[in-house]
């Protein structure tokens, strides 16, 4: 076995070995730009990778800190969570009161607040020493701080305030402890089931992330393992002339370039580790993390990278095959072989799949399934149709008899060697396709998923708050606020007739403070009952059907099941920005109940809220959303499409390397013949055009196809998602004709024959 | 002498083109053969089927007795790997190793140790007259040094057939001389058979056998006068 070995197999190995360290100035360019292309395909799929374990253990954090309130009589610290902004950052202060020494702590808590002290996250800290208007919300006593096991991100504003028990809503039970997130406990708050619990938006985006980098990548990585491939096919066929097998000289073409890969890829997770290490605080729109969150799975890691060089060894090998296959048909400029067939198949898959993917004929999964699949056959039709469809237009081109001579060679070029020209515009296309896609997903989410308010301050309306459980006290010391027109502490009841036919919205609150609720009231006296009539125009006082003198039974409210008359009084009011309908008015001064506030400034009302009653969670303000909602999807749909077209570029500047080479090679003899470099630069100009119209039209058609399945199977306007799209290929067709001609220009200027070159040409 | 490759009834279609068309030759132990005949009359696909690497539509090839075209790739592989060795017109050496170890790598890929492999391409080169140049690459040498360089490559593991397509074509007279000299030489010292394709009318006239071709077809085997 060891002389098997020996004899059959490590012989090909220390070659393949031995031709990586090869050397000359364009193996080392070629090893530098796939070792190159390699690491930065690793880091940035290593960075994809990362967002959905971060998320995670910010998830994981978040639920951990979740106190657990249980409605029982012994006493005990009592919490409420309630959720501020600072301008359009997010910020949680949570109410804490009856504190006693055994009170249980949240994570990263050292101890709890008393009345008048504050522990704050570094973040909040920062901002309440930098920042007076943020001081004035927390005139408390900083008595600590959170520690990063109790917060989300860095960058969070977190704050445990000490208030009076008092302070707190009526009725909020006792904190005994807070929520396990063991054993993956916290994915339970994700959704209910299994498929709600894998689909979460972290998952979705990192596969989005996936898509726009892997693809590009691939076809980065492909330009890379087949940059300057003359030679490489030349060296292959060298050796299957010195005797080696198909499979012998496969193995040390696969070494050379799994050392190459490996070396790039360990390159590349060295970067991520490095890099990953100083990234606290480092943000992607409003997504913060720790860097100790950077955690991926050593095995997830491994496979990445086995992934990566199996790629590389897999294009290698593709590339490389005819060569081996018929080394003795390997010429000078390589194989000048015409493109095969099966190039052809994903370009039926692809209309196939998307045509059928909004059809009725599928269920919703298969759809999804389709739209898939046909989204994947189409990228991989445009990296391996290109070359047909090139040679098939310059096979077409070059029937026409009266085109002058550099049209004709350009023609003729497409037609019977069209291999390395696609490459220049396949990087591009697949990233101008890949992007489409993208901006696809973003109008999608855009149209779902509806971007929260991060700021009060950005809305208009309303301009009354509500807040439920409240006591006197605390109303007062709101009423001192500026921000504040009028204050209401009132109770809401629901009456119903005898029939149970006819209901009426009763209010109990002081004829003083019903103007919080009213623009303008009446003549009114407090200890009264009166039946509300609305002013002209407002209809609400003719639909309860209940008349004065109709007897009604409470059915919710503290007064539950008690019986009253419909009041003969009425009493005329206007407006109703509170939002209740009033039908009975019964005045009366209240110790505690829920508080409507009418505003003339929002923003020093939240300020004052925060200052003056830091316990009192007003409705209005809870949807505050951090990390990745809706902003942050497209922030991150951003940057992958920058990521993408980023790669795409790279790809076209190596290709375009490559190019330089090989057109330098072909035009040797014809320079040599005393053809004009501006007839070459001509024909290379008039082959590049050639390729990117025909590729482009592909790429349009593609991608309309893929507009109209999308928009079918997520039941959306064709023009709303394809809108969009116009400018972006307007922009790209018009930028990728100044790049031909920059192209064409760079790689014929300073034509001038080498002996090298008319040594070997 | 006995043959050592025999073909019979070669028939080789490429395209639209008959290449070859009912061609049967042998090759004895020790012999050189030339072949000549027009461009395109089917001289190197006739080498290269008779080599093994391209397989015939019809027609046997036999070497020491064995079908190699019923061996598969990996036999037939090797069967060149150790019997065989092989010059064309541009050298077809590896470029990005140096001229040494294009020498030495038959050896390696046969289990030769390294050293014994440097010391066996070492001697080979000193034989070739390029002895100082073996750190060169490729490109750094001039085209018959390059191809006395394939010579040695082709004959460093001693094989049993040497084939030849146009060895000297893309040198100088001069130079074309000093590499056949050096080519046939070696080949008779060791008694290795040669199967050589030219146009040259000097190679022809160092061989011991011609074989003519014309569109597709040998038209004699004409032994060459001592």
């Amino acid at each position: 076995m060891i002389a098997w070995f020996r004899n059959r197999v490590w012989p090909w190995i220390w070659l393949g070995a031995r031709l990586c360290v090869g050397s000359g100035r364009k193996m080392a360019l070629r090893t530098a730009l796939l070792g190159a292309a390699c690491a930065v395909g690793v880091f940035l799929v290593l960075a994809a990778m990362a967002v959905p374990i971060v998320s995670d253990a910010q998830l994981a954090r978040s639920y951990a800190r979740t106190p657990v309130i249980e409605e029982i009589s012994t006493p005990g610290m009592r919490m409420t969570v309630i959720h501020d902004a600072v301008g359009s950052r997010p910020l949680t202060r949570v109410a804490v009161a009856d504190v006693a020494p055994d009170s249980p702590r949240p994570p990263g808590v050292m101890v709890l607040p008393g009345p008048g002290d504050i522990i704050v996250s570094p973040a909040l800290e920062e901002l309440i020493a930098a920042d007076p208007a943020v001081r004035y919300r927390f005139p408390q006593r900083v008595v600590g701080a959170i520690g990063r096991e109790g917060l989300v991100a860095p960058d969070e504003l977190y704050a445990y305030v000490g208030v009076p028990a008092d302070d707190l809503s009526i009725g909020t039970g006792v904190v005994t402890g807070y929520r396990d997130a063991g054993n993956e406990a916290w994915k339970s708050s994700l959704g209910g089931n299994e498929l709600e619990r894998m689909l979460t938006a972290p998952r979705v985006v990192s596969a989005s992330f996936a898509l726009f980098l892997g693809l590009p990548l691939s076809v980065l990585l492909g330009i890379c393992v087949r940059f300057d491939a003359s030679r490489r096919d030349r060296r292959l066929a060298a050796l299957r002339l010195v005797g080696a097998s198909q499979r012998q000289a496969h193995l040390s073409a696969a070494v050379e370039m799994a050392v190459i890969a490996t070396a790039g890829v360990v390159a590349g997770l060295v970067l991520f580790v490095l890099v990953a290490r100083i990234t606290d605080g480092w943000h992607v729109g409003r997504f913060y993390w720790y860097a100790s969150d950077v955690a991926i799975p050593p095995s997830r890691i491994v496979l990445l990278c086995a992934l990566v060089i199996g790629l590389a060894v897999l294009v290698s090998a593709a590339g490389s095959r005819p060569a081996l296959k018929n080394p003795v048909r390997v010429r000078r400029s390589g194989m000048n072989t015409g493109p095969s067939h099966w190039r052809l198949v994903p370009l039926a898959v692809a209309p196939l799949a998307l045509l059928l993917a909004p059809t009725s004929l599928v269920t919703p999964f298969q759809r999804l399934v389709l739209l898939g699949v046909g989204i994947t056959a189409s990228v991989v039709a445009l990296v391996t149709v290109t070359p047909t469809v090139l040679s098939v237009a310059g096979k077409s081109a070059g029937r026409i008899k009266s085109l002058p001579v550099w049209a004709q060679l350009a023609a003729r070029r497409a037609a019977h060697s069209p291999a390395i020209t696609p490459k220049l515009v396949t990087g591009v296309l697949v990233s101008v396709f890949i992007a489409g896609l993208g901006m696809l997903v973003g109008t999608t989410v855009r149209e779902d998923v509806p971007v929260p308010a991060v700021s009060m301050s950005e809305t208009a309306e309303p301009a009354v708050a509500f807040a439920a459980g409240v006591t006197r006290q605390v109303a007062d010391n709101l009423r001192l606020s500026r921000a504040v027109v009028a204050a209401s502490v009132l109770q809401l009841e629901v009456g119903v007739d005898a029939k149970q036919e006819n209901n009426a919205n009763i209010v109990r609150t002081s004829c003083q403070e019903a103007a919080a609720l009213f623009e303008r009231v009446g003549p009114c006296q407090d200890g009264q009952a009166y039946r509300v009539v609305y002013a002209a125009g407002m209809e609400r006082g003719t639909n309860t059907g209940l008349k004065p003198g109709d007897a009604v039974t409470i059915q919710y409210g503290p007064r539950q099941g008690q019986s009253m008359t419909v009041p003969i009084d009425t009493i005329e009011v206007s407006g109703t920005d509170y939002g209740c309908w009033c039908d009975i008015l019964i005045t009366e001064k209240l110790d505690s109940g829920d508080l409507v506030v009418r505003l003339n400034d929002e923003d020093s009302f939240w300020a004052d809220v925060s200052r003056m009653a830091p316990a009192i969670r007003f409705q209005g303000n809870q949807d505050m959303r951090r990390g990745l909602d809706a902003d942050a999807v497209m922030t991150l749909i951003f940057v992958g499409l920058t990521i993408t077209v980023s790669l795409g570029l790279v790809a076209f500047v190596i290709a375009s390397i490559d190019r330089s080479i090989e057109s330098r090679h072909k035009d040797a003899p014809l320079l040599a013949l005393g053809v004009p470099a501006r007839m070459l630069r001509m024909a290379e100009a008039a082959q590049l055009l050639l390729v990117i119209v025909s590729g482009l039209l592909l790429g349009l058609a593609l991608l309309a196809l893929t507009v109209k399945s999308w928009s079918g199977v997520f039941d959306m306007s064709f023009d709303t998602v394809s809108a969009p799209l116009v400018p972006l290929f307007v922009s790209v067709f018009v930028g990728m004709v100044l790049l031909i001609l920059t192209v064409a220009a760079l790689t014929t200027r300073n034509r001038r024959l080498s002996p090298e070159d008319l040594r070997r040409e | 002498m006995s043959d050592i490759i025999v073909a019979s009834a070669l028939v080789k279609t490429l395209g639209s083109t008959r290449a070859l068309s009912n061609v049967s030759m042998s090759v004895a132990k020790g012999e050189v053969i030339a072949v000549v005949g027009p461009s395109g009359c089917g001289k190197s696909t006739l080498l290269q089927v008779l080599a093994g690497l391209l397989a015939p539509d019809e027609g046997i090839v036999e070497f020491d007795g064995t079908n190699l075209y019923e061996l598969n790739d990996n036999a037939r592989s090797a069967v060149r790997l150790r019997h065989f060795g092989f010059a064309f017109q541009f050298g077809e050496l590896v470029p990005e190793l140096t001229l040494q170890e294009n020498v030495e790598l038959p050896l390696r890929l046969t289990g030769a140790s390294a050293q014994e492999a440097r010391r066996r391409s070492a001697t080979m080169l000193e034989e070739l007259e390029i002895g100082d140049l073996g750190d060169r690459r490729p490109t750094e040498v001039s085209g018959g040094q390059g191809q006395r360089a394939a010579i040695a490559r082709a004959m460093v593991h001693g094989p049993s057939v040497l084939f030849a397509d146009e060895p000297t074509g893309a040198l100088d007279s001069k130079s074309g001389k000093g590499v056949l000299g050096a080519l046939l030489g070696i080949a008779r010292s060791r008694g290795t058979s040669v199967v050589i394709v030219t146009h040259d009318q000097h190679v022809a006239d160092n061989a011991d056998r011609v074989v003519e071709m014309r569109d597709g077809a040998v038209f004699g085997g004409i032994e060459v006068a001592e």
